[in-house]
């Protein structure tokens, strides 16, 4: 410190400093430093640095942004997205800046030029946009964590995003082929063929779809087939949709060519989709509301999205009221716009431009309901309001089944949602039904609509019996269920039986014990 | 008509019009009618947007999707809406929207052939019909105290050199409610008229300088001081937003009730900004109309009627008695 140099130091360096958390303290003290901090939010890092209030917020609350909700959001993150081939890629389509602006993100870069026009403003592009957040109930849309959003917004392009996914697939060139001296029937290349396993209306000759083709879900993305006639195809999985963006044919290090299309889709909030603000206040989309329902204030602002009140005070993420609170006296053109970690502004500060805007103190306003018309007794909070959309949607998780695939061993509908799987009706929900006395409803989920199947069993004996050819007395063979006990088919009765439970009996007795069932007729 | 007992006939007093806003009393009605109005002019008054787009060539940066989406939300002049069909009742073409009763037919072809960055604008879209064309186009050529040097056009997309974008595009008729490209509206707010009234022995109770700190506390200007009487006094009653800063201020200076202030009912102050689709004046008018086709409907609805005899005593008042 004493050279006036910057030093930038590393975490093992760290621990040998004695480092000031400001000017201040450097002359206040007795203590000798040997480095001061340029910045005290510089002892954050960038993510959690560009949260503004964040030492007003509860701890954990800024971690859960800056880990988890920061990597999740949805932004414009390279500059080169028509030449990539990511696997998966997401672009938010009309990204802003925050009103605020932290020591940290000026970093990132200015928006406007600094010192002359020598130097390129560094347009760092943020992960996010500006909405107008009313902290309300909304007919109770927006209870735990749900948020109510306005539909006129998002039609108008607010967190609209596209989606890009690549599928890519290799084949071997001639080069290779002659120095492996493969079979030539094998060999495989791309190009169209009548495939078994999907649609390929919307391939060219060469197997490749062409630009702008609409997939759908089973559709044949890359046709491939070997000479022999074998189909290798790529093709799209039944969640999976899209419209192809760009095909690219090129070569990698060994030599082998292969194939990359890109499949867009551009998708609008739905409910169920997942935001977040700054704060690490998380919550999905209860209900798309239009324009004239929510409420409006004497200016005829409406709000964009309504949080409920209940996501403040076990939170303890007053940060985020005080960033609505700064904003909105930014965007009256108030000049106090830093809310810098460890530096912010005080609420004097903020209140009195607020109050100098032309607004309430506190961030209030008077609003009138949408649906009424009259005056709402509260006043409402309202301001504006970093918010992202995080990656997790709807769309990607919708499971849903009425008939489907079933496990091969259990014959049990399967769970998985790529296999088209259903939703697990576990012992918690059988309880219920069970408490609310619904037995038929019980059946019929557990069995008639699960492993229904049927079995045989020797009423006399009570064993399990199979169905064996036998011959029998005149001659001739028949096919039926016989006991092997009583030597005879005369007691035989069919049982409706889950297969699990048959399954089991037939396991027990692989392994020498015999489940009794006794029977009556019903 | 049998409600007549209870009849009402509001008035409408205009305070200020340009093409885009317009500022109006509506009085001696009540929060259901103005309300009515306030939806129906954001969600219901039709008006044209580009709906349909069909690219044939584009090479730009952005995707097609993304150009179909912002041709959509350029406003387009629609004087004509209110007498054009809506494309799926539409006779004349059986609901695809090619007619001209129910359509408008857009051509867009741009070629950037030079080294720097080109614009294509709203003004690059060729209408088929001139009465249907984007707004600033039309404010453009009408040049009505307009600065035509300033208005660049509604920029679509910027092309590089080499990258081209044709395409062909239909405007349909709409309205808000199905998408907001539809809605005519930019704000459409009203308030109540409040009414402020001063305890005047209390108000004189308080010091200059309590005055003063009173009158500072509430955000708009609402009040003022008279500075040869030091009397206080409403100074414009409407900047009031109901924000109660200066009832808690009274509160917390040991004088409630220093003034009341209280909203008239019947009485109310529009305020409608229009995107320019239709002049603001002609949008409430619309607005007043789509609002009697919907209430005809109800009155001339079968099932009105046996509604009515349904409820028998509880639907009484609806028949004047």
């Amino acid at each position: 410190m004493n050279e006036g140099v910057i030093e930038l130091v590393g975490i093992e360096e760290e621990e040998d400093c004695q480092t000031a958390w400001g000017v201040k303290y450097l002359f206040s003290e007795e203590k000798v430093y040997t480095h001061c901090e340029l910045d005290p939010s510089f002892l954050l890092g960038l993510s959690c640095g560009i949260i503004p209030f964040t030492n007003h917020d509860h701890a954990r609350r800024a971690l859960y942004q800056s880990e988890k909700h920061s990597q999740q959001a949805i932004g414009f993150s390279t500059t080169n997205p028509k030449i990539r081939v990511d696997t998966l890629s997401h672009q938010l389509y009309y990204p802003q800046r925050p009103l605020f602006r932290t020591v940290i993100s000026d970093c990132l870069g200015k928006p406007e030029y600094p010192l002359g026009k020598n130097v390129h403003p560094m347009s760092e592009i943020y992960n996010g946009q500006n909405a107008i957040v009313a902290v309300n109930v909304h007919q109770g849309y927006n209870q735990e964590d749900s948020l109510v959003m306005n539909r006129a917004s998002l039609e108008r392009g607010m967190f609209r995003t596209e989606h890009i996914r690549c599928y890519k697939a290799e084949v071997e060139n001639k080069e290779i082929l002659e120095t492996k001296r493969m079979k030539s029937k094998d060999k495989i290349d791309f190009g169209k063929m009548p495939s078994k396993i999907g649609r390929v209306d919307s391939l060219d000759d060469d197997g490749f779809p062409f630009i702008g083709a609409n997939l759908q879900s089973g559709d044949i993305v890359i046709g491939k087939c070997a000479e022999s006639g074998a189909d290798h195809s790529i093709k799209l999985k039944h969640t999976e949709r899209g419209k192809v963006q760009k095909v690219i044919l090129s070569a990698n290090d060994e030599g082998t060519n292969f194939a990359a299309v890109s499949l867009r889709q551009v998708r609008s909030p739905i409910v169920g989709d997942k935001f977040s603000s700054m704060h690490g206040q998380k919550g999905v989309i209860g209900l798309l509301e239009s324009q004239e329902n929510f409420p409006f204030t004497h200016q005829g602002i409406v709000p964009d999205i309504v949080i409920n009140p209940h996501a403040f005070p076990t939170r303890q993420t007053p940060g985020q009221l005080l960033e609505a609170a700064l904003g909105k006296g930014i965007a009256c053109g108030g000049l106090m716009r830093y809310a810098t970690p460890f530096t912010t502004p005080s609420i004097d500060h903020i209140t009195d431009q607020l109050h100098r805007a032309g607004y309430s103190r506190w961030g209030h306003e008077r609003v009138y309901s949408g649906h009424y018309g009259e005056m709402m007794r509260s006043l409402i909070f309202i301001g504006p309001t970093f918010y992202q959309r995080l990656i997790h949607m709807a769309e990607d998780k919708v499971k849903f089944r009425n008939t489907g695939p079933v496990h091969p061993l259990t014959r049990q509908p399967v769970a998985d949602r790529k296999r088209f799987g259903g939703v697990k009706f576990g012992e918690m929900e059988r309880d219920c039904l069970l408490a609310h006395g619904a037995a038929a409803n019980l059946h019929e989920r557990l069995f008639t609509l699960s492993d229904f199947s049927q079995m045989h069993i020797c009423g006399k004996c009570s064993h399990i019996s199979n169905v064996i050819q036998r011959s029998v007395a005149g001659g001739g063979k028949i096919r039926g269920p016989f006991c092997r006990f009583c030597d005879s088919a005369e007691h035989v009765v069919k049982v409706n039986v889950p297969y699990g439970a048959k399954l089991l009996c037939q396991e027990l007795f692989s392994m020498g014990i015999s489940v009794k069932f006794g029977t009556e007729p019903c | 008509m049998e409600g007549a007992k209870n009849q009402r006939f509001p008035k409408i007093k205009i305070r200020e019009m340009k093409d885009d806003y317009l500022k109006f009393e509506l009085r001696e009605t009540d929060a259901s009618m103005a309300n009515a109005l306030r939806r129906v002019m954001l969600a219901e008054v039709p008006t044209i947007a580009i709906d349909l787009v069909e690219i044939e060539v584009n090479s730009t940066v952005l995707n097609d999707e993304f150009i179909s989406h912002r041709l959509g939300l350029i406003p387009l002049t629609s004087d004509r809406a209110m007498d054009m069909r809506f494309s799926r009742d539409c006779d004349a073409c059986d609901g695809d929207g090619q007619c001209e009763y129910c359509s408008v037919e857009f051509h867009l072809s741009v070629r950037c052939d030079q080294d720097q960055t080109q614009d294509v604008t709203s003004a690059d879209l060729q209408s088929t019909d001139p009465t249907v064309v984007p707004v600033d186009v039309a404010a453009r050529s009408s040049s009505s105290g307009y600065d035509a040097s300033e208005n660049r056009g509604i920029i679509i997309v910027k092309l590089r050199r080499g990258q081209e974008l044709r395409l062909r595009a239909i405007a349909r008729k709409g309205i808000g409610k199905d998408h907001a490209k539809w809605s005519p509206a930019a704000t459409v707010t009203f308030m109540y008229e409040p009414e402020i009234r001063i305890n005047e022995e209390l108000m004189e109770s308080l010091s200059l300088e309590e005055k003063n700190s009173w009158i500072e506390s509430s955000p708009t200007k609402v009040f003022g001081i008279d500075p040869n009487t030091h009397q206080v006094m409403v100074v414009d009653a409407e900047a009031y937003t109901y924000d109660e800063e200066v009832i808690k201020k009274a509160e917390a200076m040991g004088k409630p009730g220093l003034v009341e202030i209280e909203a008239k009912e019947d009485s109310f102050i529009f305020t409608v900004e229009s995107t320019g689709a239709v002049k603001a004046s002609q949008l409430v008018i619309n607005a007043i109309d789509v609002l009697k086709q919907k209430l005809d409907a109800v009155r001339l609805s079968d099932d009105t009627v046996e509604a009515d005899d349904q409820f028998g005593e509880l639907g009484s008042h609806m028949r004047g008695g």
